[in-house]
């Protein structure tokens, strides 16, 4: 049976963790009561696994367990220290609480929620690698991981694109169990057979990817999105531009992103200075379109909208664009930043042949790229 | 706790502290565990190892993209009953409509069969992450009731309390309800004490020297940045290639090493990245 003063602060400390955003339920915190009461004499590692696998949900919460629980029940110590504490702690964690009149050695809530508050922000760079902004991931790890999630975000269109198999009055295959159900009527004999169809084929997707200067810290990241849309979506066709278009749906298939961007920079793809959108667009329409344009081709713009070119150039090629394909999604990373106006003469331009702007300056912003695509 | 430490250990599973409570809370509360972590960290081995513990069967539902009912709980057996009806005259009466779906036309997929089982077997749900949102929805009756509704048949209760290991690489987020109805375990790669010891055991014929060195390359190779990280399965094979072509010193052999990197490195960028700077690298750490 647990003391009452022990469980009075098991259940401050479930509050606080709620605080800080842990999803914990009546029931996790009366099997915690529960397990502390049958253990004999806890030690602080064995009540920290317990309360951990019963109140984390995932990693991050899981990571950062272990302060948090030393940072309630031994203020004192340091979080460095804490970890090295092994043996010296050990003896009858909880049973030293009861002699320590309010247990766990007279931590304050506004302790607790300072250092917490100092944990959060030392696990947050991790933590909120998808939501952080691209221009502030500086860090190399950071980077990679940002990354890789990108290019796992655009393979999750393929996912999204197979849908579960549809059910149709006509078709080849035959599907015994509907067929069985449809003709109950009969005795279950299959008169009006009913048929599925597998799944959709992967969209037809025409990127044009902005490679000038003002894009460089955005495009590591991007990269890795388009090359993960273009192993998605197999029929798929992607350009890079900046004062000229090429055409680079190869290179985006090269099996190493290094090998990628040594291309591309060998073939001088990559550019460091201004942008001409209307213009490559216009080379686009003149030699490329007629080939990867079609009637349910999606078209993906990548490009913060900064253009040399006069505006009503831009919206005579994208008119013509419009008239050849679904649906044309423009992907801003500047969209999703407080200093940017989405009012530009060059966005104004272009919003009545655009189906979405979609910010793109972080990997949870692209998320809703693969939701606005009609497929 | 130190018989399950025990008892892991005797069946080819070095567990750490936390793991192994864990896996005793599961016991003591009946509830699902949901265990993630990068792929080779050691997830599936540990339902395997529990089986063996419990010396019950082991029910395995792989997870893949679309992945329905169908395949996962029951499914009729439609010819069955294509043949009994034909065998039937032709006057049917509701009775012998009801029949066709009966126990006797019903096909036990893993989950139902799990929960049918009269002693618990332990249900591995691999890799959910790679199931749709849909199925998951549907595994909240199971994890939380230990029951599962058939619409013909009505519900059909577990007969005994099956153990539920599910894994996650983490490759898409899970939803907060079926997080909330399990334990929850994030596995990391052992330390390096531990991947020594899990070395010792599964390839006893090794020497102190050279496992030491091989954990100590393989904890420096972790730290490299890699796209795929090698997992225990691939420090295993590495141990055993190296065993196999005589290698008694790591240092010693650095060519034969280097030849056997693919043991290790499973994607073209990881193998551009561990080039022979950086190999010199991880060579003075194992040293």
């Amino acid at each position: 049976m647990i003391n009452a003063q022990i469980s009075d602060r098991i259940v401050e400390f479930t509050h606080l963790l709620r605080n800080k955003g842990h999803i914990i339920g009546i029931k996790e915190l009366t099997d915690s009561m529960r397990i502390m009461g049958e253990l004999n004499h806890p030690d602080e590692h064995s009540t920290l696994h317990h309360l951990r696998s019963l109140y984390c949900r995932n990693k991050d919460e899981w990571q950062q367990f272990e302060n948090l629980f030393m940072s309630f029940w031994y203020p004192i110590t340091s979080i460095v220290e804490s970890k090295n504490t092994t043996q010296k702690n050990k003896t009858t964690f909880l049973n030293k609480q009861d002699k320590n009149i309010s247990g766990i050695a007279g931590t304050t809530t506004a302790m607790f929620e300072s250092m917490a508050d100092s944990i959060k922000y030392a696990a947050g760079k991790q933590n909120t690698i998808s939501k952080a902004d691209f221009r502030f991931l500086n860090n190399h790890h950071a980077m990679r991981e940002a990354e890789n999630l990108a290019e796992k975000l655009a393979l999750q269109l393929r996912a999204r694109s197979r849908m579960h198999r549809k059910i149709v009055s006509k078709g080849r295959n035959i599907d015994i169990r509907h067929t069985i159900r449809r003709n109950m009527a009969h005795g279950g004999l299959p008169l009006h057979p009913v048929f599925s169809i597998k799944h959709k084929k992967p969209p037809h997707l025409v990127i044009l990817h902005d490679v000038s200067h003002s894009m460089t810290w955005n495009n590591p990241l991007l990269f890795r999105f388009a090359r993960g849309l273009i192993k998605a979506c197999p029929e798929s066709e992607a350009f890079v531009f900046h004062t000229r278009l090429f055409c680079v749906t190869k290179l985006y298939r090269e099996k190493s992103i290094q090998q990628m961007r040594n291309k591309l920079e060998s073939n001088n793809h990559l550019w460091l200075g201004g942008t001409c959108i209307a213009e490559s667009l216009k080379y686009f329409n003149q030699h490329y379109a007629k080939a990867a344009l079609r009637k349910n081709a999606i078209v993906i713009i990548i490009s913060d909208g900064f253009d040399t070119d006069a505006p009503e150039y831009l919206a005579t090629q994208l008119n013509l664009i419009k008239s050849k394909s679904k649906q044309i999604i423009w992907l801003n990373p500047m969209l999703g930043r407080k200093t940017y106006t989405s009012g530009t003469e060059t966005m104004l331009a272009a919003k009545p042949f655009v189906d979405h702007f979609v910010p793109a300056h972080s990997v949870d912003a692209l998320r809703s790229v693969i939701y606005k695509m009609k497929l | 706790m130190t018989n399950l430490n025990n008892e892991l250990e005797s069946n080819g599973y070095v567990p750490d502290a936390a793991l192994t409570t864990t896996l005793e809370l599961m016991e003591n509360l009946d509830r699902p565990l949901l265990i993630e972590g990068d792929a080779g960290v050691g997830k599936t081995s540990i339902a395997i190892t529990l089986a063996r513990i419990h010396e019950c069967e082991l029910i395995r539902l792989q997870c893949y993209e679309n992945l329905d009912v169908q395949s996962s709980v029951y499914e009729w057996n439609y010819s069955k009953q294509l043949l009994w009806i034909n065998s039937q005259n032709n006057q049917k009466t509701e009775r012998d409509i009801n029949h066709i779906f009966s126990q006797d036309f019903l096909l036990e997929r893993p989950l139902l069969k799990a929960i049918r089982q009269k002693k618990p077997p332990i249900l591995l749900i691999d890799e959910i992450d790679r199931a749709d949102e849909a199925f998951e929805a549907f595994l909240l009756e199971l994890l939380s009731e230990f029951q599962i509704s058939i619409p013909e048949l009505g519900t059909i209760k577990a007969e005994s309390i099956p153990r539920v290991i599910i894994t996650s690489n983490g490759t898409r987020e899970l939803s907060d309800a079926l997080r909330r109805r399990c334990l929850y375990h994030y596995l990391e790669y052992p330390d390096s004490d531990r991947e020594f010891l899990i070395i010792e055991q599964a390839v006893p014929n090794i020497n102190k020297k050279l496992n030491r060195q091989i954990v100590d390359f393989i904890q420096a190779l972790r730290a490299q940045d890699l796209r795929k990280n090698p997992g225990i399965a691939e420090t295993l094979d590495w141990s055993a290639a190296l065993i196999g072509m005589g290698v008694k010193d790591l240092i010693e052999s650095k060519e034969l090493i280097s030849k056997t990197l693919s043991c290790l490195l499973k994607t073209q960028e990881d193998c551009e990245l561990i080039n022979n700077k950086t190999l010199e690298k991880l060579f003075h750490t194992a040293s």
